[in-house]
């Protein structure tokens, strides 16, 4: 019986892995294992007055025997800061209206607009229960909710994985499906028409409904979105394994940022008014995702990873991914860590629009993260095994993002391009998890 | 490419005798699926009592769930891309 126990965990967590369910239950504990607790805190801060975050999540798993296994994760995500508004920079100071929080703000001469007042708190809750029906087979359902003062979101999905060649090969495959509901503070735009001093719903010169939120009168819009994957793990050796997995995702309904304006400019780059983003209402993401661990050494572990992403907003991407967990005693490890990311701009990524082009354009954007740019992650964790019941570990990373300038206007390209309209992000954090076993 | 090793003697000729044999097609199919897979790793089947390394937290593919969560929020609430591992749950206003 003993000697079924650690085989079974072992292939209960490649498949729970492969199904992105928290396998560390079945990794670490025999039948009959009760609570396990795990809690992760985020600190998040951004250069140049941007977000900053702190982000605590705590987590509870009950081992109810016969690999059946019941989670709950509770988040608080509290977020200030400023974030970009999408107005471009100019050499003159700009004032903007307050979209997001209904206060106006100024921004000097050349540098990038910020709204100052995001600020937001959100609460998610997460359940989970997995179980085995057959010797084989995993299967895991999952509810989510979030909620924050503008936002809800409701979802729910399940995963199955299934074993076979002895265990070497495991076949994973999951649905899930989220409805979003948005409900801006200042209400609804029509995508395209223009900010006005006021925050109830201006209209402007035209523009088309490009989003499916209407007109300001509406209280809320709603977003469906449904996750499909695909992936199959299989064990290399008593010590390697990689795992291959597709995944899709579509999104429909209300996708603008509800608070992301454009640069309305002229030949010189001199802003004459702004207008709201337009995104299509729909969104079809795919991606194809490789993980390659291996341990090496007698005692570390090698992960390396890469994701190619495109959508049918024109944006693909890369991400390569690596880290290695040097054991130095058996209690103790340092991880460094390196990712490197690139993506190119949205087909309506725009930095700023010339005048009159928003009664000829039909999706435009200058939300940064549909940008071009690339980014590095540097950092380290140090991890450490206090006993056999708490282990505790703090990870520092660093993260920077290098714009490209793209997407400038035929007429003000030129003007514009003297500003830097394709700003860096730098942004750090602290991670501090500890788990009770 | 290696093959799978083979099963002792005895039991071949127990099964040959007791069920009737698959169709060609499907173990053609079985062969085939068993040979790619093996192709494709140019490995040896791992057996059951040589997973202690696998089952180790830090050779999960996963190996601190929480953190991953926090830090996928950061990626999809900063680029253009989510997905790839897994996915998790509850949406946020972020992208």
């Amino acid at each position: 019986m003993q000697l079924n126990v650690p085989r079974r965990s072992a292939l209960a967590a490649a498949a729970m892995s492969v199904l992105g369910v928290a396998p560390a239950t079945y990794a670490q504990t025999g039948a009959g294992a009760g609570w396990s607790f795990d809690s992760s805190t985020l600190l998040y801060a951004e250069g140049d007055g941007r977000v900053k975050v702190l982000e605590p999540k705590v987590s509870a798993a009950k081992d109810l025997g016969n690999d059946r296994r019941l989670g709950a994760t509770v988040t608080l995500d509290v977020l200030s800061g400023a974030t970009p508004n999408g107005a471009a920079p100019y050499s003159r100071p700009q004032t903007f209206s307050g979209a997001s929080s209904g206060g106006g703000y100024t921004t000097p001469a050349f540098q990038l607009p910020k709204d100052p007042n995001f600020n937001d708190t959100r609460g998610a809750l997460d359940l989970d229960y997995s179980f085995a029906p057959g010797l084989r087979d995993h299967l895991s359902f999952s509810t989510n909710f979030s909620t924050e003062k503008d936002y809800t979101s409701i979802g729910g999905g399940g995963r199955w994985a299934h074993d076979f060649n002895d265990g070497n090969t495991t076949l994973g495959a999951g649905i899930n499906y989220a409805s979003d509901s948005v409900n801006p503070i200042g209400g609804f735009h029509v995508p395209l028409s223009r900010m006005t001093a006021s925050t109830g719903g201006g209209e402007g010169g035209g523009g088309e409904d490009g989003g499916g939120g209407g007109g300001g009168g509406d209280a809320s819009a709603g977003k469906r979105v449904v996750d499909l994957m695909a992936g199959v793990t299989q064990l290399l050796s008593p010590g390697a394994l990689v795992q291959l997995n597709y995944s899709a995702s579509r999104s429909s309904g209300y996708l603008n940022d509800p608070y992301k304006i454009l640069s309305v400019v002229d030949a010189n780059a001199a802003p004459q008014y702004y207008v709201y983003e337009a995104r299509p209402n729909h969104r079809l993401k795919q991606a194809a995702f490789a993980q390659y661990k291996q341990f090496v050494r007698g005692a570390d572990v090698l992960d390396v990873s890469y994701r190619f992403m495109t959508d049918d907003w024109g944006i693909k991407s890369h991400t390569v991914d690596l880290s290695y967990r040097w054991n130095y005693n058996g209690n103790g490890y340092f991880e460094p860590h390196l990712r490197w990311y690139r993506q190119n701009a949205a087909d309506f990524y725009r930095v700023a629009l010339d005048q009159g082009a928003e009664t000829r354009v039909q999706f435009a954007s200058a939300d940064p993260r549909l940008g071009a740019f690339t980014a590095y992650t540097a950092g380290l964790k140090y991890g450490n095994r206090l006993s056999s019941d708490i282990d505790w570990s703090v990870r520092l990373e660093y993260y920077r993002q290098l714009g490209q300038t793209t997407g400038l206007p035929p007429i003000a390209g030129n003007a514009l391009s003297h500003f830097d309209v394709a700003p860096s992000l730098n942004a750090g954090w602290l991670i501090l998890g500890v788990s009770f076993r | 490419m290696s093959s799978a090793p083979n099963p002792p003697r005895a039991v071949c000729r127990k099964r040959r005798a007791r069920t009737p044999a698959p169709g060609f097609a499907v173990r053609a199919g079985r062969i085939a699926a068993v040979a790619v897979l093996a192709g494709l790793c140019g490995c040896t089947p791992v057996k059951p009592w040589q997973r202690g390394t696998l089952a180790r937290s830090d050779m999960q593919l996963v190996s601190d769930p929480l953190q991953a969560g926090l830090e996928d929020h950061i990626y999809f609430s900063k680029e253009a891309s989510s997905g790839g591992r897994g996915f998790g749950g509850g949406g946020c206003g972020c992208n």
